[in-house]
């Protein structure tokens, strides 16, 4: 005999349910189940998940969800068929929608409409069966039944039976058969599963205490009463309820006519709407045709044969209308004047070039690659499309919506799981530890997305947390059990996914917290697995900036065209040569500017390979070294197979490429297209790594097969590996590298322009607008200080001498729309005195006092003392009144001029940088003797020993450098950088990561044009009232 | 809404007193139990200023529940002295709780000494003296003139005093019941109200000789 | 004259006075936090002060400054007491007394029965005897006494406000953060250069408080202290010349000071509402004994019978040597009737009744009892009944009560059950033995994983052939009886 679990929640059912949906279908397979239902709270949000994972496990998989009704009760149900499904979707999106992100019940009155195929069962101690009979309310159990009867019809409602070895539950069970009975309703078995294995009760219990946060000592009833609520064997299931078998009989029955499967969504890409008379694949072919003439000029016939090839392959795969959709997009972005750029698999086509969609010509840059890998390709191309962050992605998002309407479109989900950080929070909350060790717990992780490397138990006890003490044990049991389940759904940054008719009966929708924005119930790789086409629409502060400066040389009378400035220009190499690349796309990092000198990019195509190499993946694969020793002549290319050299040529053997890797897959192991798609996806980073695991097990095999050397297999194997974590695609690299050149050319071409627009969008970038205003004053632009007389609310460029005139976005807490008022007022007819500023803008008294600290006021007279003495008068005095002490306010104060320090000390309190001189130009008469200024390091001697002090503008500790923590300090002269070895990081940790000021003592390293200070000693610049601008740190 | 058992016994206490006339109307009154057989042969419930012997194996322990509850629907309040610390608070709804004094005690002769006091405060309307699970042994150790003397004490009171014994312990209890009954693990599926009915009551010395005596 | 009294790094001081040894060594720093929850230093010690921990720091940057740094957090309730000492301090100087600030407190005197400098030392004696570091200034106004105090080393008398006053920190003013903010931003950075300002020129800016300042800088300021009085208790005490061994003369000084305190509550239309009883031993241990009056009243023979009950059942450790008693002021007790529910006739009775009861059997001797929150079976508190304030019956809707009630082993009985197809068929032990005829189960319970209180149980319910049902549980040590249900 055997048995089908029909009601399980997952982990998705947010904090809910304890195990991931891929859990549940490896232990119902274990235990022999031949099908398992998994119906998350109010959703079907882990749906995508336990398809996959049950398909591979050899178990069917139901769907269905619980539901939270108007009363609180609970009601399960089980999709039947499609029909079921398009109609669960569309109750819990109307639910979702109307209600709020915390609370959105269904409607006993709304069911009727959508309950066509959907079973309903009666649930589980949250049922409104069970709630009716725990008050042995027979009668309530009655109306119970026959209003579920009236919505779902005879066939579909069962009387649902669990037993938990609860005390209570024998008399509820007897009274649920009774009235099942008389109903002539039949009875079902389910377990009301909450949890893979017994030992699921304990996270679950963890859970709840989020849930309701209160941490378990003083959680009492919430919790579970036993580890019942686990999947259990058709035996165990047969022996509980060995009184009732038609309960255990009746799942198979019912399980065998659920028969809706995810594999058949019904899900279709919007159509493009053609001109009469003409198919979508005609029309491609046209607008592509008309625009490869605009962007080729002559069509020669190697671009018409590769427009020939992919326009074909394109109408064959039926993808013609999604191409059409994204043109359509990226022509609105034009119209409106927002700057975009396409990137992604798709993206690298001629198609795309001629399109506009791109700006690198994969023909004429012969970068051609495969990428429509296989005919056989089921699931769509990807085109990304990067837009200006902000207001300006905004709007096209909005477009989105308005053009598929608010059912035919949503974001993609983000699932935000257990972390490190978080699932400590979590369970230290949960086991009432102290705060300051779930701190130090925090503190104790590698930054940014660098690999963790402390072991979990070292990591707890240098946290504080003994091995005595009574609860490290469940935590560190805890720990890998809640880590990876999911805690809260977000919304993705910019994935949206849209639809030929209602995407609500597709995947349900719920409002973001965001408003305007509604959410589909999965994430974009759960999207991409059932055929679910997206678009990517991401905001890069950097196109902003590309975007503004544009159109301030526009307005300055010396207009750029991004996508015709020359290539090839000396000068823009040269900066990135000397690593001159402050506030530059990508390539301003720590360590992209220590490999830069290096690397000696040359051309475009250098670009595109500086910005790939220095990523994780390529480092985690030991790949650096070899390419830039293989660059710089030291060592030779070597591939590790001659029929790789085709493939590794440009990379000088280095697979550096996500397309070099898939590529090798094919070619020395065979892989088919779907097999190199299956090893793409297993390489994005927030996939499982058993994915990844399979797919390295199959290369290994496939390659054994061909006979090829053990050594060799290793050697492609660990080049591959690294990929799996970060790896990046060739057609990324070279739309960052667009980024990165063009940025790079307004740096060294539209210096002034560039600079005001890349302070008009802080903060992005890794830098602060006080190194920023510093590099530009290095390279000559003079940065003028914010006026009330000159400054927009933007910064802008002085006409007289090309300085920047800060604007007053750089001023900390100044209501834009009193900035606004103010410039309006001061279009009418300009300030004659401080006075009369005073006494025409009205800005808040905190607003007038940092604009008067800051010397905003100077140009109408006095110091900024004056002004600070005029601003704090009380505002509605009448000028003719007072005329004598209005005469004095507006010439002099009884205060004494700030100092050079009080100067930057307002500076920085005022808009955190200063236009005046560096805070170490003032600091250096109080330093000890003998330390070295940033400049002067050039000077210096290998093994030289000195001392340098500065401002820490920058502190990383990437994981792949064994714990070296690199420092950059500031000075008036420059950057100096320093390394620091990990026990001496251990030893001086909070000096380091805690003061602004430092100063560093040790050896000069040079090496191939950059320069290192090897910290032997390091200790806090201690000097009272000293400003400082905010340090990127990646510790 | 009276419940459907007491308004049986206003009409059984009718038909008695129209039955035997010559059996006064007690003056200090009656605490109804709720309990229809025990109500029925106390002629109306616990007599007030009077102690009542309930001896039994099994229902005691239901009767015991029954009263707290009905103490608590009543609004009165109630004192349980457990003789052998064998209250199990499960057994009744947690809202009757509030109302009910649990003393704990560990030997006989600290019951009696607390049953004294309790009666002698004379605030409560029910105390329940429960021996049920002290040993036979300790019980008998318990003096003829300490019952007498909670008699004594509880007379001039209106409180109604209840002592459980598994035997017949109490000399002079004013009416002595003998309460059986027979359960089986399918009472777990009925109602502690529904369990009633199946109690058995049998009233061994009754109200008269207790009149008898005042006289 | 007036003098101020200044604790120093107030909360810092009160943390510390109870232990010496950190406040002997290293640095130290008193953590306070803000709103958001974050920790930062609030005070700290001059050794911390010298390894660069500054006030206003996050703990992890002064961590950062000084690994040994100590840190420590506030006690409110040593704050209240040394602030109390302060006072008191200050009271034995002069009755007009104010309580400026925490750790500050300001006197007048009028008619000089020493001269300042000498006060000051007694003063400075009498803190240093407490614990307490103080610093003392004297001068002609209350603002600049507070002046000389933060100046004082450890104590100042002004006779020239002008020259003392020109270079001290603006900071030692009790500026308004705005006010502050304001100063700073404009670089008046002392007194002199506050003093130098156009009067005013500053109150146009600001306001009131520019007025003030101005004053207090330039040592002109005059103002009327805010007289406090000690806190008024109503209490008696007496310290026995002969120790007291027995009962009878305790109980004979206790009517008399009952008596005291109802005559002098009735003045004020009061009532005791409560009692508090502490004695002092000869071997300088106390005993505290707080009595609530559960229907508060002047009738001294109920109050006294409250305290007798109690010391009735009391054993002294050893012969006492002092006696305090307090009565907490309450309204007349009318008023308290009426708003709740009472099904006690004489309230003081029951309270004492219980108090004998609790002396009878102890404190879990007698109450009400509740289910404590959580699976484990019996699992119950005992609360003191309170019958004065019962909960509105039948307002929540509670499940029926279904089967018979338990009757517990406390505690449980070990048996031997024999099992056969994982169920009970046959229990021995001295109190029963049996064939079982029907049994339910099991039901598992666990709970407190998470810690050394782990527990799990399994428990079966059981029909004996003979009749009789009963509760078995598994637990990891074997079978158990828990009860019969009857």
């Amino acid at each position: 005999m055997e048995y089908v679990e029909l009601h399980a929640r997952s982990a998705f059912s947010f904090l809910r349910g304890a195990s991931a949906p891929e859990d549940l279908a490896w232990r119902a397979a274990e235990l022999g189940l031949p099908a398992l239902a998994v119906l998350d709270r109010d959703g079907v949000y882990g749906a995508p998940r336990f398809f996959a994972a049950a398909r591979e496990h050899g178990i069917r998989p139901i769907v269905g969800a619980e539901l939270t009704m108007e009363d609180d009760s609970v009601l399960p149900v089980l999709v039947e068929n499609r029909t079921g499904y398009r109609n669960l979707c569309r109750l819990i999106t109307r639910a979702q929608l109307r209600g709020t992100k915390a609370e959105h019940p269904v409607r006993w009155d709304e069911l009727a409409e959508f309950a066509e195929g959907l079973v309903c069962l009666t649930g589980d101690e949250e049922g409104p069966l069970f709630r009716a009979l725990l008050f042995d309310d027979l009668d309530g159990g009655r109306e119970v039944l026959r209003c579920l009867r009236g919505i779902f019809g005879h066939r579909h409602l069962f009387v649902e039976l669990q037993r938990h070895l609860w005390r209570i539950e024998d008399r509820i069970l007897a009274a649920s058969v009774a009235l099942a009975r008389e109903f002539g309703l039949p009875i079902l078995a389910t377990n009301g599963v909450l949890y893979a294995e017994p030992e699921g009760q304990q996270v679950l219990d963890v859970l709840t205490c989020a849930r309701f946060h209160t941490p378990l000592d003083v959680a009492g009833q919430l919790l579970s009463l036993n580890g019942a609520r686990c999947l259990k064997s058709a035996r165990q299931m047969q022996r509980l309820f060995a009184q009732w078998p038609d309960a255990i009989t009746n799942t198979l029955r019912l399980a065998e006519r659920l028969e809706f499967s995810l594999d058949n969504l019904g899900y279709e890409f919007p159509r493009y709407r053609t001109p009469e008379g003409e198919n979508m694949g005609e029309c491609l072919r046209r607008v592509t045709l008309a625009g490869a003439r605009e962007r080729y000029g002559k069509l020669t016939r190697k671009v018409l044969l590769q427009l020939r090839h992919e326009l074909d392959l394109i109408n064959k795969l039926g993808f013609a209308g999604y191409f059409l959709i994204v043109w359509d997009l990226v022509n609105y972005a034009r119209e409106s004047r927002i700057l975009v750029q396409g990137r992604g698999s798709a993206a690298n086509s001629a198609v795309c070039y001629s399109l506009g969609i791109t700006a690198v010509d994969p023909v004429g840059g012969n970068l051609l690659f495969e990428r429509f890998l296989s005919e056989g390709r089921k699931d769509w191309p990807d085109i990304d499309l990067d837009l200006p962050s902000g207001e300006r992605r905004e709007q096209v998002i909005q477009e989105v919506y308005r053009r598929y309407g608010h059912h035919g479109a949503a974001m993609t989900a983000n699932v935000i799981t257990y972390r490190g950080k978080s699932a400590m929070r979590e369970i230290g909350k949960a086991l009432n530890l102290p705060g300051e060790v779930m701190d130090r717990f925090s503190r104790l992780f590698a930054g940014g997305d660098f690999p963790h490397t402390l072991d979990l138990e070292e990591q707890v006890a240098q946290a504080g947390l003994s091995n005595g003490h009574p609860r490290t044990g469940a935590l560190l049991s805890l720990y890998p059990r809640l880590y990876g389940l999911p805690r809260h759904l977000g919304q993705h940054s910019g994935g949206m996914i849209i639809c030929e008719g209602q995407l609500d009966s597709i995947v349900p929708l719920e409002n973001a917290s965001m408003p305007g924005r509604v959410v589909a119930q999965w994430d974009k790789e759960d999207c991409a697995d059932l055929g679910i086409i997206k678009v990517d629409l991401l905001g890069l502060g950097m196109m902003s900036v590309l975007q503004d400066t544009v159109e301030l040389c526009r307005e300055r009378g010396k207009p750029v065209d991004l996508a015709t400035i020359p290539k090839d220009d000396t000068a823009t190499f040269d900066a990135m040569c000397r690593a001159d690349t402050i506030g530059v796309f990508q390539i301003e990092s720590r360590a992209q500017m220590a490999t830069l000198p290096r690397m000696q990019p040359r051309c475009f195509y250098d670009v595109a390979i500086e910005v790939a190499i220095i990523r994780p993946g390529p480092i985690q694969g030991k790949l650096v070294h070899p390419y830039l020793a293989r660059r710089t002549g030291k060592e030779k290319p070597m591939y590790y197979d001659e029929r790789l050299r085709p493939i590794l040529e440009r990379t000088l053997g280095v697979p550096l490429f996500q397309e070099q890797v898939l590529k090798i897959a094919m070619v020395m192991a065979d892989f088919s297209g779907d097999e190199a798609e299956e090893l793409r996806r297993a390489m994005s980073f927030h996939r499982s790594p058993d994915r990844m695991a399979r797919v390295e097990a199959k290369l290994r095999e496939r390659m054994a097969e061909r006979g090829i050397r053990p050594e060799t297999v290793d050697a492609i194997i660990q080049s591959t590996k690294g990929f799996a974590l970060y790896g990046f695609p060739e057609s990324h690299a070279l739309s960052f590298a667009l980024l990165a050149y063009g940025s790079a050319w307004l740096k060294v071409h539209r210096g002034p322009e560039f600079f005001a627009s890349l302070l008009n969008n802080q903060p992005m970038g890794f830098y602060s607008s006080a190194t920023l205003v510093k590099d530009a004053r290095r390279h000559g632009i003079k940065t003028r200080p914010v006026c009330v007389v000159r400054s927009e609310w933007a910064c802008t460029i002085e006409a007289s001498d090309d300085a920047v005139r800060l604007g007053f976005c750089v001023v900390n807490g100044l209501n834009r729309q009193h900035a606004e008022i103010l410039l309006e007022v001061r279009g009418n007819q300009p300030f004659r005195s401080r006075q009369d500023f005073l006494t025409r803008v009205s800005l808040d008294r905190d607003e007038l006092r940092t604009l008067a600290a800051l010397g905003a006021l100077n140009a109408l007279g006095g110091h900024r003392r004056d002004a600070l003495w005029s601003v704090e008068t009380p505002r509605a005095e009448e000028p003719d009144l007072f005329d004598q002490v209005v005469a004095l306010d507006a010439t002099s104060s009884p205060l004494v001029p700030m100092d050079a320090d009080e100067r930057l000390q307002a500076d920085y309190d005022g808009m955190n940088l200063t236009t005046g001189p560096h805070a170490m130009a003032l600091l250096r008469p109080h330093l000890p003797e003998g330390v070295w200024s940033a400049t002067d390091l050039l000077d210096a001697e290998d093994g030289q020993a000195v001392r340098i002090a500065g401002n820490v503008i920058c502190r990383q500790r990437p994981g792949t450098a064994k714990g070296f923590v690199f420092i950059s300090l500031e000075d008036e002269t420059g950057i100096a950088n320093a390394i620091v070895a990990p026990d001496l990081f251990e030893k001086l940790r909070l000096t380091i990561t805690q003061e602004a000021y430092l100063l560093i003592e040790g050896p000069v390293q040079i090496s191939e044009g950059t320069i290192h200070i090897k910290a032997e000693q390091i200790e806090g610049l201690c000097h009272t009232g000293k400003a400082h601008a905010e340090s990127h740190d990646f510790c | 809404m009276p419940s459907p058992s007491s308004s049986k016994i206003i009409e059984l206490r009718e038909l008695l007193a129209a039955k035997y006339p010559a059996i006064p109307q007690k003056t200090t009154g009656y605490l109804p139990t709720e309990v229809a057989p025990l109500d029925v042969a106390l002629q109306g419930g616990l007599p007030l200023g009077g102690m009542t012997e309930v001896v039994g194996q099994a229902g005691s322990g239901l009767l015991l529940a029954t009263l707290i509850r009905a103490t608590h629907q009543r609004r009165g309040l109630l004192a349980l002295i457990d003789g052998g610390d064998a209250f199990d608070i499960a057994g009744v709804p947690r809202s009757a709780l509030s109302r009910l004094l649990w003393v704990r005690s560990p030997t006989a002769a600290k019951t009696v000494q607390a049953a004294d006091l309790i009666l002698r405060d004379g605030n409560l309307n029910l105390v329940v003296l429960d021996l049920r699970s002290v040993s036979t042994d300790e019980t008998r150790r318990i003096s003829a003139s300490s019952w007498y003397r909670l008699q004594r004490v509880v007379e001039p009171t209106t409180t109604a005093f209840v002592v459980l014994t598994r035997q017949p312990l109490v000399r002079g209890a004013r009416p002595r019941l003998m309460l059986t009954a027979r359960f089986g693990l399918n009472a777990f599926d009925c109602r502690q109200q529904d369990l009633l009915g199946r109690l058995h009551v049998e009233l061994v010395r009754g109200q008269e000789e207790h009149i008898q005596r005042i006289a | 004259m007036f003098g101020v009294i200044l604790l120093p790094n107030f909360g810092l001081q009160t943390v510390l006075r109870h232990q010496p040894e950190i406040r002997l060594t290293g640095p130290v720093a008193l953590l306070g936090g803000d709103a958001g929850g974050k920790t930062f230093v609030l005070q700290c010690n001059a050794a911390a002060r010298t390894a660069g921990v500054q006030v206003g720091m996050t703990s992890s940057q002064g961590l950062g400054r000084c690994g040994t740094l100590r840190l420590l957090t506030r006690s409110l309730e040593q704050e209240t007491t040394v602030a109390t000492a302060l006072l008191e301090s200050a009271f034995s100087c002069s009755p007009w007394v104010e309580a400026t600030a925490d750790g500050v407190s300001t006197f007048e005197i009028r008619h000089a029965r020493s001269d300042p400098e000498t006060l000051a030392g007694i003063l400075l004696e009498h803190l240093a005897r407490l614990d307490l570091e103080a610093q003392i200034g004297f001068a002609a106004n209350p603002d600049l006494a507070l002046l000389a105090a933060h100046a004082a080393e450890p104590s100042l008398v002004v006779h020239d406000a002008r020259a003392f006053l020109a270079d001290l920190p603006v900071t030692v003013l009790d500026l308004s953060p705005h006010a502050a903010a304001v100063l700073q931003k404009w670089g008046i950075g002392t007194l002199g250069a506050l003093g130098a300002l156009p009067p005013q020129e500053l109150t146009r800016r600001l306001g009131s408080e520019g007025r003030a300042l101005w004053e207090r800088a330039s040592g002109r300021s005059q103002r009327l202290l805010r007289l406090a009085v000690l806190p008024v208790s109503y209490e008696e005490s007496l310290e026995f010349e002969y120790e007291v061994q027995t009962l009878e003369p305790l109980l004979f000084v206790l009517r008399r000071f009952l008596d005291q305190l109802v005559l002098r509550l009735e003045t004020i239309y009061r009532v005791p509402a409560a009692l508090t009883l502490k004695l002092r031993f000869e071997d300088s241990k106390e005993y505290h004994r707080h009595f609530t009056i559960p229907a508060p009243t002047n009738n001294v023979e109920t109050l006294f019978r409250v305290l007798h009950t109690h010391l009735e059942n009391f054993a002294a450790p050893a012969s006492i040597q002092s006696l305090y008693l307090a009565a907490t002021p309450a309204p007349a007790s009318r008023e308290q009737f009426g708003l709740f529910e009472t099904a006690l006739r004489d309230p003081n009775r029951f309270s004492e009744t219980l108090a004998r009861l609790h002396a009878l059997l102890g404190v879990q001797g007698a109450g009400i009892g509740y289910p404590e929150d959580t699976h484990r079976p019996n699992a119950f508190r005992l609360d003191p009944p309170d019958f004065l304030h019962l909960p509105e019956s039948g307002t929540s809707r509670e499940p029926p009560t279904f089967g018979l009630p338990l009757r517990r082993l406390r505690p449980p009985l070990p048996i031997y059950v024999e099992v056969s197809r994982r169920t009970p068929v046959q229990v021995t032990s001295g109190v029963i033995k049996g064939s079982v005829r029907a049994a339910r189960g099991p039901y598992q319970l666990l709970g407190g994983w998470w810690g050394t209180d782990r527990w799990t149980c399994e428990e079966w319910d059981v029909e004996l052939v003979q009749g009789g049902l009963y509760r078995l549980s598994r637990q990891a040590e074997g079978w158990f009886l828990e009860g019969t249900y009857d």
